[in-house]
């Protein structure tokens, strides 16, 4: 395995002192090269290569936010981490695209190794690097313009609520991956790893979303006839639907809620890949869908020729970057291929892949849709697969 | 010189009531029972001669009860010996007299505030009136006062706890993670122990020594011998460095937040001053470097601890908002605040100056004014500077002024008196 690069820039020698010394446990791993000032990492950037920055946000002449600024412009591929120990709501919100991950000082070496390392791990999803850097550079994803609209109605004026912020958040991809990512940084310092969007959106309050929403502008809409190589509303569709019937596999399995919570969010953002590869590729994603009555494979698989990863892999890379738990990412990234999670049990794996063919097998005139059979006898639930459909189609005909 | 006191009126119990004569015109009364302060009426010999209705409202005793008795011997809900002062003093020399913050505690309302004018009336009438006492219900805006007071506080206690936190977590980081290494240190030493236990034990027994020699020669290369040595009495440095730096600004929360209650008492200004500097720590260090002269002969002071740390910590805040300005208009280098304190003979004598934009002429009569400001909303409310003409002059006697020069900066001079100021009361 080749060694990581890892660059901290803090300006209290003391903090760098003592970040070198506990991470001193993985010096056969990791390269650690530590740096008292944003000019003097912007310099190191330019020597030597790094896989991740961690920098303090609150330094004199150059800040964090500056130094990342350049750093996601310069240096696109390199993971971008807050490590802070004033991270206000105005500080949140001025490195909310700048930053893929904050964490609070005091934080413990333990907490910081195991983000380090989720991060690295990342790779095992996705180890494209030219793919890499586009995904690292994403800041926002947009939204549907209609849903933009609504949010935006939603926050002002006198009688703005936040459940129906809520609400409404919670059936866009975009938004609602953002504030997974914004509710699950150490601003609110909550030990517990939010997967449920209406609590995140009450957790952050309505003049965050306010000031996200009006000021930084994260929530911006797509324009459909630029994007004409993907059906939005038909992602969007089939997303929510999927989010659904993921949560009412787990539920049918009696999982426990916080599990029935990742599988729904999972299920949810499942294809979030594919937002970003219209976004980011559209013309050469486009020939994804040109192809002759010859070629039977799944677009995925086209996906996979074409750039090196399908948008299961570049959907849970950003995720990941973004710091959602491991959970999601697994059933995000192996949706269409779960043996490859290596993940024994049932679970939100399970789940998510049975959800999304589910939604494809119920859509009128569809055919039955080819899964993996294999990997649900291996863990156990070959035989329940058929109620869980069952459950689904209920749920699907009261939603009728 | 007033023409009567109390003293020189004879046969004070003879007449239970004024005389027609000496009765208000109807037309008065019409008058005095409209207006909507309390008014009390006194005679040369401090009979009742006027009770309006606010003052039966207020006093909770209607016109009747009252009239031709001496205030003295009524009970009425104040209890205030100022009020008995007030009057004495009133018809010894004639000039009005003011009573502040009288609380009524009426069995049959909520306690109301009063502020009260003791006016002597010209002598020489047909009126019999020759004392007034002229009283308005300032419950209301006394308790707008203190609403706005607490607001002014809880904005400024969230302001500093954010700043503290940070400061605290600064050294809580790098404590964390030294100790962590020491941990990790400690347990490859133990592996490096073990083997040497066992080197001694083959040694002992004189046998199998080539092998653990090599064993253990693994574990020191493992455990980095050489840079624990070098490290370890270097994280027990920084790890004692932090709790103190920890400490240090928990002492000074405290001190901070002792306030001494509302009695005046001794205060070692330096301490005092000392103590705020490390609590508003983050408000100045990326703007400022901060350095202290502190007279040591300066003797404790008669002062309100709590009120005057609040005056340091807007004075400060002040400082280095008015250094952040002038960077923001274009100077790279740091700012400075020197805060210096000098025993003089009447006085104890605080200077804060800045190297900020100084204040700009058109504006300097307004500085002490309340919710005058030049700052944007969020930042400052227009309150500190008024908050501090009201503690340093008003409740502890002393002075406020400063000197400012366009570009130049400014310094505020505080002087507060040595001992308490004697005579009133």
């Amino acid at each position: 395995m080749d060694r990581k690069r890892l660059l901290f820039v803090d300006d209290e020698p003391m903090v760098l002192k003592g970040l070198q010394r506990s991470l001193r446990g993985m010096r056969r791993e990791w390269d650690m090269v530590f740096m008292g000032s944003g000019r003097e990492a912007l310099d190191a950037m330019q020597r030597e290569s790094f896989d991740v920055v961690i920098s303090d946000m609150r330094m004199p002449e150059m800040d964090g936010a500056q130094l990342l600024e350049v750093v996601k412009a310069d240096h696109p591929h390199v993971v971008r981490i807050i490590l802070s120990g004033q991270l206000d709501r105005e500080m949140t919100l001025k490195s909310v695209r700048l930053a893929h991950q904050l964490l609070s000082k005091p934080c413990e070496a333990a907490v910081l190794r195991d983000a380090l390392a989720r991060t690295f791990a990342l790779n095992r999803i996705l180890a494209h690097e030219g793919l890499k850097k586009v995904v690292a550079q994403i800041d926002a994803l947009p939204s549907m313009p209609a849903m933009c609209m609504e949010v935006m109605e939603a926050v002002q004026g006198p009688e703005a609520s936040i459940q129906k912020v809520a609400d409404i958040i919670a059936r866009d991809l975009g938004m609602a991956a953002k504030i997974l990512q914004m509710v699950n940084s150490a601003f609110f310092g909550l030990c517990r790893r939010v997967t449920d969007i209406r609590d995140a959106v009450v957790l952050l309050g309505l003049d965050a979303i306010r000031s996200l929403v009006l000021s930084v502008n994260v929530f911006s809409a797509f324009n459909k006839a630029n994007l004409s190589c993907l059906d939005f509303d038909g992602l969007w569709d089939h997303s929510l639907a999927a989010g659904g019937y993921a949560r009412q596999v787990m539920r049918s399995a009696e999982q426990p809620p916080e599990a029935v919570n990742a599988a729904f969010m999972a299920g949810m953002l499942h294809d979030i890949g594919k937002l970003i590869l219209a976004v980011n590729f559209g013309d050469a994603y486009r020939s994804v869908f040109d192809v002759s009555p010859e070629d039977t494979r799944p677009a995925w698989a086209r996906e996979q020729a074409l750039f090196g990863a399908s948008h299961a892999e570049i959907g849970a890379y950003l995720m990941g970057l973004w710091g959602l738990e491991t959970e999601l990412l697994a059933a995000i990234a192996f949706h269409h291929d779960p043996a490859r999670s290596r993940v024994g049990v049932f679970g939100p794996v399970a789940a998510v892949h049975l959800a999304d063919r589910f939604e494809r097998e119920m859509r009128p005139g569809s055919a039955l849709v080819i899964g993996d059979d294999d990997y649900l006898q291996t863990i156990g639930v070959g035989g329940q697969v058929e109620a869980w459909r069952q459950a689904c189609a209920d749920l699907q005909g009261e939603a009728s | 010189m007033p023409t009567s006191s109390p003293s020189l009126q004879p046969d004070a119990g003879l007449c239970r009531r004024p005389e027609p004569s000496r009765r208000l015109s109807a037309e008065t009364e019409r008058l005095v029972a409209s207006i909507p302060s309390l008014l009390v009426g006194l005679d040369d010999s401090e009979r009742i001669v006027l009770w309006n209705a606010q003052a039966e409202l207020l006093l909770e005793s209607p016109a009747s009860k009252v009239l031709g008795r001496r205030l003295a011997d009524i009970d009425l809900p104040w209890k205030d010996e100022r009020i008995a002062a007030g009057i004495t003093r009133c018809f010894t020399d004639g000039q009005p007299v003011r009573v502040e913050d009288i609380v009524c505690v009426r069995p049959g309302g909520d306690p109301r505030v009063l502020g009260l004018t003791i006016h002597s009336m010209a002598a020489g009438t047909s009126s019999p009136l020759a004392l007034i006492l002229m009283g308005a219900d300032i419950t209301e805006r006394k308790q707008l006062e203190e609403q706005l007071a607490q607001a002014q506080k809880m904005e400024a206690i969230g302001h500093m706890a954010a700043g503290i936190a940070h400061e605290i977590s600064t050294p809580a980081q790098f404590v964390g993670d030294n100790t962590q290494f020491l941990r990790e240190a400690f347990g490859d030493l133990q592996q490096v122990l073990t083997v040497y236990a066992q080197l001694a034990e083959a040694v002992r027994r004189d046998g199998g020594q080539a092998a653990i020699l090599k064993a253990l020669e693994a574990a020191i290369d493992d455990a980095d011998l050489v840079y624990l040595g070098d490290e370890v009495p270097n994280a027990i440095e920084h790890i004692l460095n932090g709790v103190e730096r920890i400490s240090k600004i928990v002492r000074s929360m405290k001190l901070f937040a002792h306030t001494g209650g509302e009695e005046k008492t001794l205060v070692d200004l330096n301490e005092a001053i000392e103590s705020t500097i490390v609590i508003t720590r983050n408000e100045w260090k990326y703007l400022a470097e901060l350095t202290t002269a502190f007279d040591p002969e300066l003797p404790p002071v008669p002062c309100l601890r709590g009120e005057f740390n609040q005056v340091i910590l807007n004075l400060i805040t002040n400082a280095a908002h008015a250094i952040a300005d002038a960077a923001k208009a274009g100077r790279e280098t740091k700012g400075r605040i020197h805060i210096a304190t000098r025993a003089e003979p009447e006085w104890a004598e605080i200077r804060v100056a800045d190297t900020g934009a100084g204040i700009p002429e058109a504006i300097r009569h307004k500085v002490f004014d309340l919710f005058f400001t030049t700052k944007e909303e969020g930042r400052g409310s227009g309150q500190g500077l008024a908050l501090a003409h009201a503690v340093i002059v008003e409740q502890l006697g002393g002075q406020l002024t400063f000197e400012s020069r366009e570009g130049g900066g400014t310094t505020f001079i505080l002087r507060l008196p040595r001992e308490e100021p004697g005579g009133h009361g």
